[in-house]
């Protein structure tokens, strides 16, 4: 008789729970050489980074997206360490677009971190990150970097829907240029000027959010998953509309005040881990008051893409001309507080 | 400078197309003693019946569910010699419902056939499956192995759109053999099957039959948006039910199953009796052939119907078959000839009883 005895997994009962939030890191080192040359070394120091700066409410997940025999094995070698909760392995290279949404749709958690597998991450980030999504229900997606630069980029729902759920839009420096030039030296380009007046910004009792959302750190929230596109794109070069399908559903992109991580780029030398020591001395303490209850403002959900494309033309122009900009995003003298990434303080 | 060069793949060349199919095999092997002795054994005959029986349209996952790091070993054979497209390792068992209904959320190939680790396929089975959906587009869930003792189970929807173009009928199309053979594995015997055979749905030709198992079961992508987002974090038996058949049903989709097996379910020991088995029903080649339109359509009907009215749909159901009148006028007999029968296969008579199951 074929089957024997009875499967001991069906009697065991309950499963392990799932934590607060999954981080995903997709991982593409098909060789190692030439412009993949050190990128075990890079992730190697990322994974340091996520030891030391999470704790068990965070899990993680690395998808080898076609990579080498000498990645795999050392991905299998770091789950059985135990740092690793979740390894995909998939055959082909199936870009990193496909396989992120992929993994967002198979999370569990109540939130998902999905980052490059170049950068590091800067202590208390995890908190902040809680922290931005409890202090903001409407934000979807959150950039675990500043984005100013992209401030019209998937904007529409914070444009249109926060005057209906009591948050301002405004315009103060708070960008930490260090910030800035640091990222732009990591993709070895020059930072851009900023704008005197600063950054533009979404605020409500003390918290402010940065408009511009970048995706090589980015956080999601669970609800968001299912106005994820569901269909395969057809390029490797990574396109918008992730962003854009969330910013049309209603739901707010923006970003932290200050860097809660920092991209290492593909080579790393005696100076880049001197930036990454730095880094990782400064450290963040937002405590989240709970996971929030997500909800999205009705202005927003409801606009329909008519009406995006002119709300989008409306905002920039209105940024452009200094009386109008002066009305719809006041200029107010804010400052980061101390040790936090959303917490802004009156001058 | 921190970054030097350009990625090479942001610059060259596409991402390599899905299939038609993505075959989806969880595998939870945590030791290879005891209950699971034979685990590897079995497993190495699933995977050699899928190389077996598969195309390029079909792209193989497994996940391995925190078995040992010898299981993990031979998958990893498997990704590199190609088999493969894709394997998980979850460091903790997540049980079976929750493992799958992550990767069939992360598929985008628009069928998913989600399968124990313990079946193997029989050859042509991928275009018989194809050409069932194809029949039937409001069939969300497709059972690869018929059960028609489990036809007033999880479908509510499917009785309740009988008229709108197609018809329930009776006809003994179902295998003994192959229900005889599936039994066996679980140690169990067979129940004694209806006289007038199998309910079915047919229209056009073509039927499928009413009762859903979940060994081995196909799911339509349009399904996965009705089924529960939260995790089960259960791996007790009946697990599934919740999270499967009974949403889909729920929510309009039929849960049907082929009239006549394309898997065959193996269990937890293999000896000779056992490959003998398998080489038998290997030997037996399905012929259908799908045209290529695989649209999905749910009927309104049986959409927005409350649960109750879907309960007392299946209890009046199954009190009228026990009914000769009301049965031969709600699913009449009817000569149903399948149409593609194997060459090598050999039919042999149901067992008639006057119950029912």
């Amino acid at each position: 008789m074929p089957r024997k005895g009875s499967n001991p997994a069906k009697l065991a009962g309950a499963l392990p729970e799932y934590g607060s939030l999954r981080l995903i890191v997709p991982l593409y080192l098909p060789s190692e050489e030439g412009y993949f040359g050190q990128g075990l070394q890079v992730f190697d120091h990322m994974l340091q980074s996520i030891e030391e700066t999470t704790d068990a409410r965070v899990q993680l997940t690395v998808i080898n997206n076609g990579s080498s025999e000498a990645v795999a094995r050392a991905l299998d070698a770091h789950q059985c360490a135990g740092r690793v909760d979740r390894v995909v392995h998939s055959a082909r290279n199936r870009g990193k677009r496909d396989v992120v949404l992929a993994e967002l749709r198979a999370t569990y958690e109540p939130f998902a971190v999905v980052a490059d597998a170049d950068v590091v991450f800067r202590p208390g980030w995890v908190d902040a990150v809680l922290a931005g999504f409890a202090a903001f229900p409407e934000c979807g997606l959150l950039s675990l970097h500043p984005a100013p630069d992209l401030r019209w980029l998937a904007s529409t729902s914070v444009l249109s829907g926060a005057w209906t759920v009591g948050a301002h839009l405004c315009r103060a420096v708070v960008l930490d240029h260090a910030d800035a030039d640091r990222f732009s030296l990591s993709v070895g380009r020059v930072a851009p000027p900023q704008p005197s007046d600063g950054q533009l910004l979404v605020t409500r009792n003390g918290s402010a959010l940065m408009l511009g959302f970048s995706h090589f750190a980015f956080a999601v929230r669970r609800e968001v998953v299912s106005a994820l596109p569901s269909h395969p794109w057809p390029h490797f070069q990574v396109g918008t509309d992730m962003e854009q399908a969330v910013d049309k559903a209603g739901w707010w992109c923006a970003s932290v005040l200050s860097a809660l991580v920092h991209h290492v780029g593909n080579t790393i030398d005696s100076d880049e881990v001197s930036r990454i020591r730095a880094f990782g001395t400064t450290s963040f303490s937002d405590c989240p008051t709970g996971l929030g209850t997500p909800r999205r403002a009705f202005a927003s959900h409801h606009l329909p893409q008519p009406g995006r494309l002119l709300m989008n033309w409306a905002a920039r122009s209105a940024y452009g001309r200094v009386c109008i900009a002066d009305r719809v995003f006041p200029i107010r003298r804010l400052s980061k507080q101390p040790g936090s990434a959303i917490r802004v303080i009156e001058e | 400078m921190a970054r030097r060069g350009t990625n090479p793949t942001k610059v060259e060349g596409q991402p390599p197309p899905y299939g038609e199919v993505r075959l989806i095999l969880p595998v939870y092997l945590p030791a290879l003693e005891g209950y699971f002795a034979d685990g590897l054994r079995v497993l190495e005959a699933t995977l050699t019946s899928i190389a077996a029986t598969i195309d390029s349209r079909v792209l193989v996952t497994v996940i391995d569910n925190g078995s040992t790091r010898e299981v993990a070993a031979k998958l990893t054979e498997h990704l590199q010699a190609g088999l493969i497209d894709r394997v998980v390792h979850n460091a903790l068992n997540r049980g079976k419902v929750d493992a799958v209904l992550a990767e069939l959320r992360s598929s985008y190939e628009p069928i998913s056939v989600v399968t124990d680790s313990d079946v193997v396929f029989r050859p042509g089975w991928v275009d018989a499956l194809l050409a069932a959906l194809e029949a039937f587009p409001e069939c969300g869930m497709l059972s690869l192995h018929p059960a028609p003792d489990l036809r007033w189970h999880a479908s509510s929807s499917t009785i309740a759109a009988r008229g709108t173009g197609t018809r329930l009928v009776r006809a003994p199309v179902v295998d003994a053999a192959d229900l005889e053979r599936f039994y066996q594995s679980v140690g169990r015997v067979m129940p004694p099957q209806h006289p007038q055979g199998n309910l079915l749905v047919s229209r056009g030709g073509k039927v499928l039959g009413l009762g859903f198992a979940h060994f081995a079961f196909a799911v339509r992508r349009e399904v996965l948006i009705d089924l529960p987002l939260g995790p089960s974090l259960s791996s007790a038996n009946g697990a599934d039910v919740d999270y499967f058949e009974l949403p889909a049903d729920a929510m309009g989709w039929w849960c049907l199953s082929v009239p006549r097996a394309l898997v065959h379910h193996v269990g937890n020991t293999l000896d000779s009796a056992e490959e003998r088995r398998i080489a038998e029903f290997s030997a037996q080649v399905i012929t259908d052939r799908p045209s290529g339109d695989l649209k999905a359509r749910i009927p309104r009907g049986s959409r927005y119907l409350p649960g109750l009215v879907r309960r007392s749909i299946l209890r009046a159901a199954a009190l009228a078959e026990r009914r000769p009148i009301l049965a031969q006028w709600l699913m009449p007999e009817r000569q149903v000839q399948l149409e593609t029968l194997s060459a090598t296969q050999t039919r042999s008579p149901i067992p008639a009883s006057g119950g029912g199951s």
